[in-house]
């Protein structure tokens, strides 16, 4: 129990777990504004627009999902015992006892029980919006592996001689410490995935966890009989027991072997495992690789959102049995292996001569290992020492993967068509032709509310009211919207001649967008913070670990000058991470929406009619990124700060965590009173440009 | 005309405590030992001559120079080991050195060379390459050594040098900082006494912040003649001796124990040593009652 304590409950473990859920629910909930934006920008459409497809085609959306629930679903499982009738006849060709004859039988069984299931119409985006969110099953794997690194980096000190030499110090110490690691991967995926599921619940509304999952349409092919919270609960025992699998290899690895090998297995083996698990289609000859595979068993969704029976020797299995018994099977080998390996067998570690190459490679190259100046050896410090490369790298797959998601709305066709037209310099010429373009729209009025009357008089059907009716409202919509569009061009033209500058008719929906807090946005800038941080947290503190600092200022050029170099190097890898996070979303806004007429003077726009400085649109980009750039100079110089006046790396962490990301997440959540400290609006700087 | 270091009424103060009180000192080329027991201020000393902490008063003069007004010239001058093994565990013993190097802003041929030298000089060249986090204490200490000797430096601040060195490694290095002693100064805080009776040409005893001798070996022996004795008897009687004389020394020889005291003027029944007079029983003459030196 001492062990379980020293393990779980030191505030070093819990602050990381703390932390870690922190992060996670910054990151959740910016990804949940997103969905949510998405479905806010739908519905608008469809509520503003009177084109009928659109309109017909959310309805139709709408009345899917509704009628899936009550029709659809029992359609299809009488569907699928239909083909099981059908395709029988075609198998009977094929070999008696085959697989695929074996395989129609047993999804036809597996479907009949299903027969008599009562769906529930409910919230499914909360449910969505968990399943698909896939940063959570990496940060789940962080706490456990730390431990794990630090339990093998203690095994070698004298503290892991001195425990083999007493009684309890063997065996028993080894199966607590293996008890501690799974409880460490179930607290983490309680805090981190049950933390998803009631923000989720909290921002979509109650999922109704005793309703059957097949009333989520993405489940519609589970054959288990099990409710919305059941699967939650089951998705989250799967997720514990990968977790602790990844955690038992990497221990067992790194108490065995020398660290140069432990990795040189580790880190394949894992990249091989999700690429198996992402790369394999799941009707391939080879999908037991797919299927039986710690990364899918990680996911856990996938057992549940599709069917699909392995061959095993010619019979099939379901595959949530199969990866229940091999998750098993396999965590018993790992608790054998562990509990041998590594409680009751000498600590000898293989690869010696592996690692003995590796020093005589490393030996050699040292040799030609280049002399830095002030400048460079600050950078190599503070990129490989202190591992900003590492965490610019980490920081490019979570971008990607942000990236992917990111979506603008445009605006409606005829929006785009009068800006395709009209936009650019306004000129008398263009203003009396939108004027045209408003009195044909009257005399369209005119003519279709003569049809109407006429409609009315000769008793026409309701189908060609409806139409007609349809058609006033358009032409009264398009009627207002050239009316506002002639009034923009004038207001304009008036208050160019008044400023003095060249007036412009500009499409501001791509400099609306950029100015606006939007969750996409704010994502950005949450991975910009956590850049930030991780990247500059040792930035100071690195020097105090080991008392260095004493050393370094007895030296010509370890006082103004160190500082000199690593501020540079801050500023370079702010400018550069400012650049890459805020410059590449602009660019995706360039390419879907587009910056128009970056020449024309920023009062063009109404949104900025009432600026006071006087500069172009482009210039307004330009000026919004400096802006942004400076805000974050001030946040890495902050954690600078931070990590100059702490002892160690981790507890400067720690504080810029607490201090930075604490605030925001709780601020994201919607807390009002943290709005005031949340560093993401901060970092983004967008009311700052209209003001 | 030589180089010299001049410490004056130097005084630092931490709130109330008196870490340094008016101490005063010149240092000139060759080795100067210092000696005190735990808290008694060689550390604070070895700070303020880095320009690591303010003093409270008094000066520190590089040939009548104040060393606030130097600055990085005066830290250009400097090489200083810490008494607390200040290095970059994730660092190879190389890299550390090239990044002393660059710190102390010497070109970057001279690194190169200065270092593959240091690293020969403190037999390391094979762990070069090797984190300094795998090292021994005593490699780890070599590795310092080797710092504070790049750029051949004119004060070599020395706090511990050869804590954790075997006693091969420990004469080598002792030998080493003579050699390097012959043209510059050398200010060597140790608790090992024999390393500075062999190579010391000052000692500078200090006590609660305070010098409370700063002499020659030789003079500091011929000093402590006539105060230095040995009782004999049995193991029980020279047992209940020491409880007399805790600061005394329990020796075994040929023909039966004896207790070494240390005092002034030796007590009744105590043989005065007349040769043998080594400078440990100096410091235990100064230092009564302050077991640790260094």
């Amino acid at each position: 129990m001492a062990e379980l304590r020293r393990l779980l409950l030191s505030p070093k473990q819990l602050v990381t777990l703390l932390m870690l859920a922190v992060i996670n629910l910054a990151l959740f909930s910016g990804y949940c504004r997103n969905v949510q934006e998405e479905q806010n920008t739908y519905v608008k459409i469809q509520t503003k627009s009177l084109r009928t497809l659109v309109q017909k085609a959310g309805e139709v959306q709408q009345e899917e999902e509704q009628a899936y629930v009550t029709n659809g679903y029992y359609e299809y499982l009488d569907y699928v015992q239909a083909q099981s009738v059908q395709q029988s006849l075609l198998g009977k060709l094929s070999a008696k006892g085959s697989f695929v004859t074996r395989n129609l039988e047993k999804t036809a069984k597996d479907y009949e029980k299903l027969k008599g299931i009562q769906l529930t119409a409910g919230e499914n985006t909360g449910i969505r919006a968990v399943m698909n969110y896939r940063i959570t099953d990496f940060l789940l794997l962080i706490a456990p592996l730390l431990l794990v690194l630090e339990l093998s980096t203690e095994a070698d000190s004298a503290i892991g001689a001195l425990t083999r030499t007493t009684k309890r110090g063997r065996v028993p110490l080894c199966c607590m410490r293996l008890l501690s690691l799974v409880i460490l991967s179930a607290a983490a995926v309680l805090l981190l995935y049950g933390g998803n599921i009631l923000y989720a619940a909290k921002t979509f509304g109650d999922p109704g966890l005793q309703r059957a999952i097949q009333s989520v349409p993405d489940f519609k092919y589970c054959t288990v009989r099990i409710t919305v919270g059941g699967y939650y609960a089951a998705a989250a025992l799967m997720k514990i027991a990968a977790v602790t699998a990844v955690t038992l290899t990497f221990w067992i690895l790194f108490t065995r072997f020398y660290s140069f090998l432990s990795w040189l297995i580790s880190v394949p083996l894992l990249a091989l495992q999700y690429i198996l698990s992402t790369a394999v289609v799941p009707t391939s000859a080879f999908n037991h690789l797919k299927f039986i595979n710690v990364f899918t068993a990680l996911e856990s969704d996938v057992f549940f959102t599709q069917y699909c029976n392995l061959n095993w020797f010619g019979h099939p299995s379901g595959i949530l049995t199969d990866i229940v018994a091999a998750m098993i099977l396999l965590l018993v080998i790992l608790t054998v292996l562990t509990v041998i390996l590594i409680g009751l067998l000498r600590p000898v570690r293989a690869g010696q001569q592996l690692e003995a190459v590796k020093d005589r490679i490393v030996c050699r190259l040292s040799r030609f290992m280049p002399v830095h100046s002030m400048f460079g050896a600050e950078g190599w410090k503070l990129l490989l020492a202190e591992r900003a490369l590492l965490t610019a790298a980490v920081c490019a797959v979570f971008g990607v993967m942000l990236f992917r998601d990111i979506h603008f709305y445009q605006q409606t066709v005829d929006v785009q068509k009068f800006y395709t037209k009209y936009s650019g310099e306004i000129t008398q010429d263009k203003i009396d032709k939108a004027q045209k373009m408003l009195l044909g729209e009257e005399d369209k009025l005119d003519h279709d509310s003569q049809s109407f009357r006429l409609c009315m008089a000769n008793g026409g059907s309701e189908d060609m009211k409806n139409m007609i009716r349809m058609h006033i409202q358009q032409d009264w919509m398009y009627m207002e919207r050239y009316e506002e569009f002639l009034d923009m061009m004038t207001t304009t033209r008036e208050a160019a001649e008044k400023g003095g500058f060249k007036p412009y008719l500009v499409n501001d929906n791509s400099y609306r967008i950029m100015i606006t807090e939007n969750a996409s946005e704010r994502r950005c800038c949450m991975l910009l913070l956590l850049f930030l941080i991780f990247s500059f947290y040792a930035a100071g503190a690195y020097d105090n670990r080991w008392d260095t600092r004493l050393l370094l200022r007895s030296t010509r050029n370890g006082r103004a000058r160190m500082l000199t170099a690593q501020t540079a190097w801050i500023s370079i890898l702010t400018a550069l991470a400012v650049t890459a996070i805020h410059g590449i979303y602009l660019l995706r806004l360039h390419r879907e929406v587009g910056f128009t007429y970056p020449e024309a003077m920023m009062q063009n726009l109404q949104m900025f009619r009432g600026t006071s400085i006087r500069i172009t649109l482009g210039g307004c980009i330009a000026l919004l990124m400096v802006q942004r750039f400076l805000a974050a100079m001030v946040i890495s110089a902050v954690i600078m700060t931070i990590s100059r006046c702490s002892r160690t790396p981790q507890r400067a962490l720690l504080i810029s965590l607490i201090v930075f990301v604490l605030p925001t997440a709780l601020a994201e959540t919607g807390l009002s009173v943290m709005q005031r400290f949340d560093l993401v609006r901060f970092l983004s700087c967008c009311k700052s440009v209209i003001n | 005309m030589p180089n010299k270091l001049e410490i004056k009424h130097l005084t630092k103060l931490y709130g109330d405590f008196r870490a340094l009180d008016d101490v005063s000192f010149t240092l000139e080329p060759g080795v100067t030992g210092l000696l005190g027991a735990n808290g008694a201020g060689k550390s604070t000393l070895m700070k303020l001559m880095t320009d690591y902490m303010k003093r409270t008063s008094g000066d520190i003069l590089w040939n009548g120079t104040d060393i606030l007004k130097m600055g990085y010239k005066w830290r250009e001058l400097v090489g200083y080991t810490p008494q607390l093994q200040g290095l970059y565990e994730d660092f190879s013993a190389r890299r550390f050195l090239y990044y002393m190097g660059t710190l102390k802003g010497m070109k970057r041929k001279d690194i190169k060379e200065q270092t593959e030298q240091m690293l020969e000089a403190v037999n390391l060249s094979d762990a070069a390459h090797k984190k300094i986090g795998t090292f021994s204490g005593g490699m780890r200490q070599r590795v310092l050594l080797a710092s504070s000797m790049l750029g051949r430096p004119q004060v070599l601040i020395l706090d511990e040098p050869t804590a954790g060195l075997d006693p091969e490694e420990r004469i080598r290095i002792r030998n080493d900082i003579a050699e390097l002693a012959r043209d510059r100064i050398v200010l060597l805080a140790t608790h090992v006494v024999s390393d500075i009776a062999c190579i010391a040409q000052n000692v500078l005893l200090m006590r609660k912040g305070k010098v409370i001798a700063f002499d020659t070996p030789a003079g500091m022996l011929a000093d402590a003649e006539g105060k230095i004795g040995e009782f004999s008897g049995t193991y029980d009687e020279i047992r209940a001796l020491q409880k007399e004389y805790p600061n005394g020394e329990i020796a075994q020889y040929r023909d039966g124990f004896v207790l070494r005291v240390a005092e002034d003027p030796l007590p009744e029944g105590c043989r005065p040593v007349r040769d043998a007079i080594t400078l440990e029983d100096v410091c235990h003459l100064y230092l009564k009652g302050e077991r640790a030196y260094g």
